[in-house]
């Protein structure tokens, strides 16, 4: 119903002329565009769609805005999350998380987290999908079993893992007579590890699918052509695949990174920060300093600095990202 | 479409959502016919359904308008982002079941119970370690005892005596560890770390200074200069020198069974662990006593009033609410009910719980040869404060840090607590 009005009036005009023979088409001026019924039709409509919206726009700006602007504000009083008076104390908070030997032992961790999850995630699930592109046999089969820990919660997957390194795969030692250290959660060396190893566990089959999704958009006469001028394997990935899945690197390069910076949930219900705080994540002291510690204020300042972090984390990535893109 | 159906569709919907938003409430209720419902705030885990029935039924034949409503959260991991959050909105249930050394965190916003006749149904000395200012803010309920644990089959198998003193308590671990037998049990994963801390400072520490927290507040003593507190941190050590092979990826429920099923033979810890052995081992044979000190003079039984329920300040049914804790506090056949489903010890005078089993009887008699409260040093040193200096020491054990980097960051850490002022 929507369209067929305006075009008629928009171009009508021109129907009509050129019907009648006159070689002059009528101009659509910017008035008639302003005033013309139909435009007057459409704004309603914009009107209509935007009060729609207004619902989830009032939840967001309630749940999300302003609890941000009272975070902000929290994060310069000295206040403890209980207590009923708040005090203004500057950038008193901020100063000290600089000297915070923790706070850079959790970034650090986090950090190291991100960068490891990053390499390993991309790379692996770009590999899984070619290899699943590919005309194996039973190929769907392995889709699903790449793809089912996704549908676990962290919570659940933190459990599994923590029953694998402590009695599942140590009892592989006695079965098959060997003596490996398998208790990765168990040492401040290896937690970083074990961690890295439960998390991509979980999550490589999510971006496969996306890298997938990518893949089959590529169009399949740019390989004819490559074989066609004498490309091998390699120089068909590196000159056609990896440059046509652009897009597909750039959302799952940030989303894996910018999802790594804030694990939460996998640590919690695995080592818990431990052992020591040797896998404390940033996340987890900043929930710590502000529940357990009573230092809400000390902890939105920390929340702060983190968004300010993960904000310039995507900007660059998303900058250098996009650059590379290929439009077809 | 309608004109007008758009605006007033959307209209509707804004209102249905802020509609749903308004049922999310968590304070009591009542209704047109006189009926109340008062919400309760409960961390027990053991039994937790039959001690809650109990407490309902009582509270129904006797206030038949009045119906109690559970929320069961988790002490340990929950108790302080709940109770933020719930004062934070201003939603904080009409009762709440408080460990006994938290009440000065939360007095602000907990009803005075000072004047309340039923408060003196208990003795001076109980009412007084949970005051706060001079002031009663919670019906004391159950205690917890803490100490040694130990697997009776063994020691006996083994003729072992009962250590007095933890040199006596080594030659014990030493002489296990030649049988082949792991002396001691270890979750450090979890809170056993925080727990032991806390047993150990009361008796190498509290027991002689029982003002150090206040004092390290006043900066008149420090951790790193204490030879007390290099004591209790060196008998980790110890303990790590003599416990299953990876203490840290264990946590209560793994190390309940580990102790049930005999693979290692003492476990420090308190009362709210023989639940759980049980669960595993029903006929385990279950011995106590008290965690030695250095000196045997400071060997004592570790007691805490662990739980206490407190009523909100802003609740809007004051006198049902006063009712319920009268309740609670004068009603000593709900009491012993509750004490025997909860596996605990009552606060209430002449109350004793009908388990049978050797180590209620040995606490029993521990009892009446000196008892040391452990929530001396729980009010002093923040609980998050112990949770912090115990990841130094892991970090010793662990050959992170030297012991006295360790004493050292305990020290530097004080600038971050948040100590409650009594």
């Amino acid at each position: 119903m929507f369209p067929f009005p305006f075009i008629k009036l928009a171009f009508g005009g021109v129907l009509v002329n050129i019907s009648q023979g006159d070689p002059q088409p009528q101009l659509i001026t910017n008035e008639k565009i302003r005033t013309g019924r139909a435009a007057k039709k459409t704004r309603f409509k914009n009107k209509g769609y935007f009060l729609l919206l207004l619902p989830p726009l009032i939840v967001f700006i309630i749940g999300m805005i302003i609890p941000l602007i009272m975070g902000i504000y929290n994060s310069f009083t000295d206040w403890d999350g209980i207590s009923l008076t708040k005090s203004w104390v500057g950038f008193a908070n901020y100063l000290e998380i600089f000297k915070d030997e923790i706070f850079m032992k959790a970034f650090k961790f986090t950090f190291l987290f991100m960068i490891f999850n990053t390499i390993i995630q991309n790379i692996a699930a770009l590999l899984f999908a070619v290899i699943l592109d590919s005309s194996i046999k039973a190929k769907n089969l392995y889709r699903v079993i790449i793809f089912s820990p996704v549908l676990l919660s962290p919570i659940l997957v933190g459990q599994i893992w923590t029953k694998m390194y402590g009695d599942i795969l140590p009892s592989l030692n006695d079965l098959l007579g060997t003596n490996l250290n398998f208790s990765l959660f168990s040492s401040p060396d290896t937690v970083l590890s074990g961690l890295l190893i439960a998390n991509n566990w979980q999550w490589i089959g999510y971006w496969m699918l996306i890298y997938l999704a990518g893949l089959q958009a590529i169009p399949k006469e740019l390989y004819e052509a490559s074989t066609v001028d004498g490309g091998n394997w390699w120089q068909k990935f590196y000159h056609i695949t990896i440059p046509m899945l652009a897009p597909s690197i750039t959302i799952c390069t940030i989303g894996i990174a910018t999802g790594s910076l804030k694990v939460f949930e996998l640590i919690v219900a695995s080592t818990n920060g431990g052992p020591g705080d040797a896998s404390q994540s940033l996340i987890m002291y900043i929930f710590n300093s502000a529940f357990t510690s009573q230092r809400a204020s000390y902890a939105s300042a920390m929340s702060v600095i983190f968004l300010i972090v993960l904000l310039i984390f995507a900007f660059i990535q998303l900058k250098v990202l996009r650059k590379r893109e290929v439009e077809l | 479409m309608k004109r007008g159906f758009m605006k007033v569709a959307s209209v509707l919907v804004v209102l249905g959502l802020l509609l749903s938003l308004a049922a999310c409430s968590s304070k009591s209720s009542s209704s047109a016919d006189g009926k109340i419902t008062l919400k309760v705030l409960d961390w027990n885990t053991t039994n937790k359904n039959e001690a809650q029935k109990a407490i309902v039924e009582t509270v129904k034949k006797q206030l038949p308008n009045v119906t109690l409503q559970f929320e069961n959260i988790n002490w340990d991991k929950d108790f302080n982002s709940v109770m933020q959050t719930r004062i934070a909105g201003k939603q904080l249930p009409d009762i709440i079941m408080i460990k006994g050394g938290d009440h000065p965190k939360y007095a602000q916003f907990l009803m005075d119970l000072s004047n309340e006749s039923f408060m003196k149904e208990f003795p001076n000395d109980v009412r007084k370690t949970l005051q706060v200012n001079g002031k009663d803010y919670a019906v004391p309920y159950t205690a917890n005892f803490q100490g040694v644990f130990y697997n009776k089959q063994i020691f006996e198998d083994n003729h072992i005596q009962i250590p007095k003193t933890w040199a006596e308590l080594m030659d014990v671990a030493k002489t296990l560890k030649d049988k082949g037998i792991t002396p001691f049990t270890s979750h450090f994963k979890d809170y056993q770390m925080g727990n032991s801390a806390n047993q150990f400072a009361t008796l190498e520490v509290f027991s002689k200074y029982p003002e150090w927290g206040s004092d390290l507040q006043k900066g008149k003593v420090s951790f790193a200069k204490s030879p007390e507190y290099k004591e209790t941190f060196q008998h980790f050590k110890d303990i790590y020198e003599n416990t299953e092979k990876d203490p840290f990826g264990v946590d209560f429920t793994g190390a309940a069974d580990m102790f049930a099923n005999g693979k290692t033979a003492m476990w420090i810890i308190g009362t709210w662990a023989p639940a759980q052995i049980f669960k595993n081992n029903p006929d385990f044979k279950l011995g106590f006593f008290p965690t030695p000190a250095v000196d045997a003079e400071n060997t004592k039984l570790i007691m805490q009033s662990d739980y206490t329920f407190s009523a909100s300040k802003a609740t809007e049914h004051p006198k049902e609410v006063k009712k319920v804790l009268e309740i609670l506090a004068t009603d000593k056949n709900l009491a012993k009910e509750y004490i025997n489903q909860v596996q605990t010890q009552s606060l209430l005078t002449d109350v004793v719980p009908d388990v049978k089993s050797d180590y209620v009887n040995d606490i029993n008699t521990y009892k009446n040869a000196g008892v040391i409260d452990a929530n001396i040093g729980n009010v002093q040193i923040p609980w998050p404060y112990q949770q912090q200096y115990t990841t130094y020491i892991a970090e010793w054990l662990l050959g992170k840090k030297t012991l006295e980097d360790a004493l050292k960051a305990t020290d530097d850490f004080k600038s971050k607590v948040k100590f409650q002022t009594n």
